[in-house]
């Protein structure tokens, strides 16, 4: 096992080094560089410009840009973004990912939890009507022009409804008139945290709460303990962040509409995948012989079906996770979310080369590690595959 | 299972049901119509009209922008160097007082912190030349201390020896002096003569400033140069200074301070931001300028009073006649708040809910919004033209686009109104450089090729410029009138005067993702050039792609034939960019602006004798016979201008909303406008 992984790792790491390269010298292959938007300005000189290069390091042959960059890259230094010259590229994703991940992670997760139980639904009932019904609501979800949609969702509970604000992450007038000593980000930091704990804590006790011996007890342990967790939640907060629980309430309020949104939109792949998933495995040996066997149609459908439907929709779900940070565009621009997807296209489009590659190198880690635990999870989830040298 | 069945169908129904409310109701029309104009809107002005009495204004309102991008800074180093993004100015601009500014709407150059207008520099024995300019007293920063002489000496020096990049050298023109080749590398040649400009400055006493230019300097060099230079607060900057000084990078160190906490010398002092959320200005009730009132007269004159400052002043003329404008400046908001959108959708839902009261962009109004804003009772519309043009060039290096009347044939086929037409009045169509909205620079007489006439008669006009000048075809175009087109067959096998096959041409513009308007352009190009038998063809290129080709040095500058790109114009109360772009020694082969190739010995010596103009009056004669004869020249045939569309609530009074460039080259008149109660 350990063999395995440390294989892998290896293998990682020289994909992650030839990504790095391709990344660097596909956007050199971009005609021009950043120092050309002076070139809109008569009054700044060559000299200036070439002064500005030089500053920029865009100055040597391209092989020397690159070892440059490639040799500061691993010792750490991610270099100084261009276009927000001289802030470093870590001080920048590290303001803007949270806002992301915030926003992103609730959304999957929303989604895929919808998505999974409705598509587990649907192949049990397969041929129902229902099943017309809702598959024809997810490929619609699936396949709606996404900016348009997102309008939409904005003119009816924001603008028509006034349920929700229309955009931006914060109420401004709120932020504004508060004596505060924190900012946003320091806000989003601990609201990530507390989910990263709940989830943890959630997680560990449906796992232990499943292997009890009695349903009842296990049942009542899972309950249990997220009710504890939800009460120390709002004791920690009392305790600890007083003072931030108003502006983490309002970043919550905030968070509703995206993340409704973008889980409308994306439930529908999680759904289908899932539903043809089961269809899959509906039709083997052992759920025939499970309800042979007299099984209730719920632990058939649950216990038999589902967990063995689980392993291509988890793949695809850790891996989806990886590419979270890189946000996305739309879904930014719309709700006034200034993350990492208005972030890197503003990057790239402005050949700031090392917030690019910056950012890049943030998924590509992440995507790699994703494989790696793919890997490793799919021994466990399903017995049957065993890791070969 | 039955009622999972239902809820699920219900919640499809419903989920339906709502989107198609939602689709229909976006476009029902209100009853209620709305003024849409600066003309209709309740407030003052327009142009040449007398301000009228506005309603009662709220005092101490929050004034909410929309804006679309984050800062990136909040150093004005930083904003005046490398990071000039138009969002940093927005926040952080006029809040640095200069010797001069400028007065709008006319565009008028006025003091500031000089007590009157630019005195003339003098010639000192060394060569050298030098004016002293005196500064007002009592003018104060927003901490108590007095603006004085020291702080601009303070500026330049940090400019100078820090080697502050991005706009910096440009603003303080700084003396470069000649290089000397490096005798050390015989292959290639180091030396550079020497770039004439401020050599030095210093404060004669706290209200005294004296330059020495190593040169005389003309209006772009003192006016216009030093004289905007802004004044940083020493007290405030000096002790960072200090700390930047000992770092392996001082540029760097005092780019990456935080300007929070800086004075101001402005209506606004900037008081904060959220990143990613707001920014945010506060008023500086003491602000120098503060309740002071600015008349402009029918003759040009211009006046500011402010009785409890102690000042009367009126320039350009003796300020009697007919006043075309009248207001008073504030600051009448408590503060000013910068929201930030992600599009401009998401901000007109919130302009027209009242969470802000105006879109504040450098584009302007996006023109597909242009009807929703026309249909909300709540809202005004205001349209501009842009300080800038779009236009077509020639590479004037090549044969046929080196004959003035091949140039001038397509510059005649072009049909300006017919692409406004087209493209709905997306754009307004330009004849001359300077944009006929600069009213004090544009020259009214510069020539309008080909105006008005009818395919036919546009036709005929080129047919005869290119016969006259020796053109042949061995089929000789014939023209259509009932199609507009030429007839099929004919046209063929165009000839330059010399009976060489004019060769097919590359008519590089950016693609329609990029900018529909030029795109089209140049697709309509393509076909009336095509109608005169030159073999053009329209290439959407990438805008990189198309400023790399035009911008190549050397033989490299011949590799492109004709392309549309557009220009920003920058400072409008000096339009010298005719000298940048057209005179021969800025050929872009030898890393100059004037891509074309374009050369002229009379343009070349207008152009330097603008440079050299030390008054307005002079210098506009120049601007207005430059114009006139580059036009005719047509290295460039200037296309179109686009209109910077602008929304804003009813609730806000404007003192004026008729100005170049819109209310968003003025960041929308933070410091004088007023809310209705």
């Amino acid at each position: 096992m350990l063999k395995f992984i440390g294989k892998r790792t290896v293998q990682n790491i020289l994909v992650f080094i030839v990504f790095l390269t391709a990344t660097f010298f596909l956007l050199q292959a971009q005609p021009g560089d950043i120092t050309d938007q002076f070139l809109s300005n008569p009054k700044i000189t060559p000299e200036v410009r070439q002064q500005f290069a030089e500053r920029l390091g865009l100055t040597g042959t391209l092989w020397e840009q690159y070892v440059r960059y490639m040799k500061n890259f691993f010792t750490g230094n991610l270099g100084v973004s261009f276009s927000e010259y001289p802030k470093e590229v870590m001080d920048i994703i590290a303001e803007r990912l949270p806002r992301t991940l915030a926003l992103f992670l609730f959304a999957t997760f929303l989604a895929f939890i919808v998505g999974f139980k409705s598509g587990k639904l649907l192949a049990w009932r397969r041929g129902k009507r229902g099943e017309h019904v809702i598959t024809l609501t997810g490929v619609f979800f699936q396949t709606v022009f996404y900016p348009w949609f997102a309008v939409v969702m904005i003119w009816i509970f924001a603008f028509f409804l006034g349920w929700f604000p229309a955009g931006k992450f914060l109420t401004v007038d709120k932020w504004l008139t508060a004596e505060r000593t924190f900012d946003a980000n320091a806000v989003f930091d601990r609201m990530l945290l507390t989910v990263l704990a709940v989830a943890v804590l959630i997680i560990a006790a449906e796992i232990i709460g499943r292997r009890m011996n009695s349903r009842v007890a296990g049942r009542r342990f899972i309950w249990g303990t997220r009710v504890l967790t939800l009460i120390a939640l709002v004791v920690w907060w009392e305790a600890v962040w007083p003072e931030m629980i108003p502006f983490a309430l309002d970043i919550a309020y905030h968070l509703v509409l995206p993340t409704v949104t973008l889980s409308f939109v994306g439930f529908g792949g999680w759904m289908l995948l899932t539903r043809a998933s089961m269809l899959e495995t509906l039709r083997e040996d052992y759920i025939l012989t499970a309800r042979a066997k007299g099984l209730p149609d719920k632990v058939v459908r649950d216990r038999h079906a589902a967990r063995n439907a689980l392993l291509p929709v988890t793949t695809s779900l850790v891996i989806g996770l990886a590419f979270l940070i890189g946000g996305g565009v739309v879904t930014e621009t719309v709700f006034s979310w200034p993350g990492m997807g208005q972030t890197l296209l503003s990057a790239a489009s402005q050949q700031d080369i090392p917030l690019t590659i910056g950012a890049f190198a943030f998924i590509a880690v992440l995507a790699l590690i994703a494989h790696l635990v793919v890997d490793i999870m799919y021994m466990y989830l399903d017995p049957r595959i065993r890791v070969g040298g | 299972m039955t009622q999972p069945r239902k809820l699920w169908t219900w919640l499809a129904v419903i989920a339906v049901f709502a989107l198609i409310a939602a689709a229909c109701g976006q476009g029902t029309p209100t009853e209620t119509t709305t003024s849409t104009t600066a003309a209709q809107s309740s407030t003052t002005t327009t142009e040449g009209s007398t301000a009228t009495t506005a309603p009662p204004a709220a005092q101490g309102f929050t004034y909410k922008m929309g804006i679309f991008n984050d800062l990136t800074t909040d150093n004005y180093w930083a904003y005046i160097g490398p990071e000039s993004e138009v969002w940093n100015g927005y926040v952080l601009g006029s809040q640095h007082p200069a010797l001069f500014t400028l007065a709008y709407p006319n565009i008028i150059h006025v003091p500031d912190l000089a007590t009157g207008a630019a005195n003339t520099p003098e010639e000192q024995a060394d060569g050298t030349w030098t004016v002293t300019q005196e500064i007002r007293k009592g003018y104060m920063w927003s901490d108590g201390t007095e603006v004085t002489a020291n702080d601009l000496v303070f500026t330049y020096n940090v400019v100078k020896d820090f080697g502050l990049g991005g706009n910096w050298p440009s603003t303080f023109n700084l003396y470069v002096p000649e290089t000397p080749d490096d005798p050390a590398t015989t292959d290639v040649d180091e030396s550079a003569p020497a770039r004439d400009g401020v050599t030095n400055i210093e404060a004669v006493d706290d209200y005294t400033v004296k330059v020495t230019f190593s040169a005389q300097p003309g209006i772009s060099m003192w006016q216009n140069g030093i004289g905007f230079a802004p004044f940083m607060p020493e007290q405030f900057w000096g002790p960072i200074v200090d700390e930047a000084k000992n770092s392996d990078d001082p540029a760097a160190a005092l780019y990456a301070a935080s300007g929070e906490g800086e004075p101001s010398a402005g209506g606004l002092i900037y008081a904060g931001r959220e990143p990613g959320a707001f920014a945010k200005n506060v008023a500086n009730q003491d602000a120098y300028y503060a309740g002071t009132t600015y008349t402009f007269y029918a003759d040009g004159s211009f006046r500011q009073a402010n009785a409890d400052k102690g000042f009367d002043e009126v320039y350009y003329g003796d300020g009697t006649g007919d006043v075309t404008l009248e207001y008073t400046d504030g600051p009448y908001a408590k503060d000013v708040l910068y929201s930030i959108y992600g599009d401009q959708n998401a901000a007109l839902l919130a302009l027209k809910s009242g969470e802000i009261d105006f879109m504040l962009t450098p584009l302007g109004l996006q023109s597909g919004l242009k009807q929703e804003v026309l249909d909300s009772p709540d809202l005004s519309l205001i349209a501009n033209g842009s300080n800038g043009f779009r236009y077509l060039a020639f590479n004037m290096r090549k044969s046929p686009m080196n004959i003035r009347e091949f140039r001038r044939a397509v510059g005649c086929m072009i049909d300006k109104e017919f692409l406004q037409q087209l493209l709905q009045g997306a754009i307004i169509p330009a004849y001359s450089l300077v944009p006929a909205a600069n009213t004090f620079w544009a020259n009214p007489n510069t020539e309008q090729l080909c105006k008005g006439l009818s395919g036919q008669e546009r036709f005929d006009t080129a047919m005869g410029m290119l016969k006259d000048a020796g053109f042949t075809w061995d089929v000789e175009p014939q023209y259509d009138a009932d199609f507009a087109s030429l007839v099929p067959g004919t046209g063929t096998g165009m000839k330059d005067p010399d009976g060489n096959p004019v060769p097919e041409m590359e008519i590089l513009a950016p693609g329609a993702g990029y900018d529909p308007l030029r795109s089209t352009a140049s697709i309509w190009i393509e076909q009336w050039a095509g109608q005169l038998g030159i073999p053009a063809k329209a290439v959407p290129t990438s805008f990189s792609v198309i400023v790399d080709k035009v911008f190549a040095e050397g033989e490299a500058a011949k590799d492109w034939d004709w392309y549309i790109l557009g220009w920003g114009l920058g400072d409008p109360s000096f339009p010298d960019f005719h000298e940048a772009f057209f005179a021969s020694w800025q050929d872009s082969a030898e890393g100059g602006f004037n891509t074309p190739g374009y050369s002229d010995p009379q343009v070349d010596e207008w152009a330097q004798d603008l440079l050299a103009a030390t008054d307005v009056n002079t210098a506009r004669d120049i601007v207005h016979k430059l114009d006139a004869k580059i036009v005719e020249d047509a290295p460039y045939v200037v296309l179109f201008q686009t209109p910077v569309l602008e929304a804003y609530r009813n609730t806000l009074i404007f003192p004026f909303t008729d100005t170049l460039d819109g209310l968003q080259n003025l960041s929308g008149l933070p410091t004088s406008v007023q809310m209705q109660q």
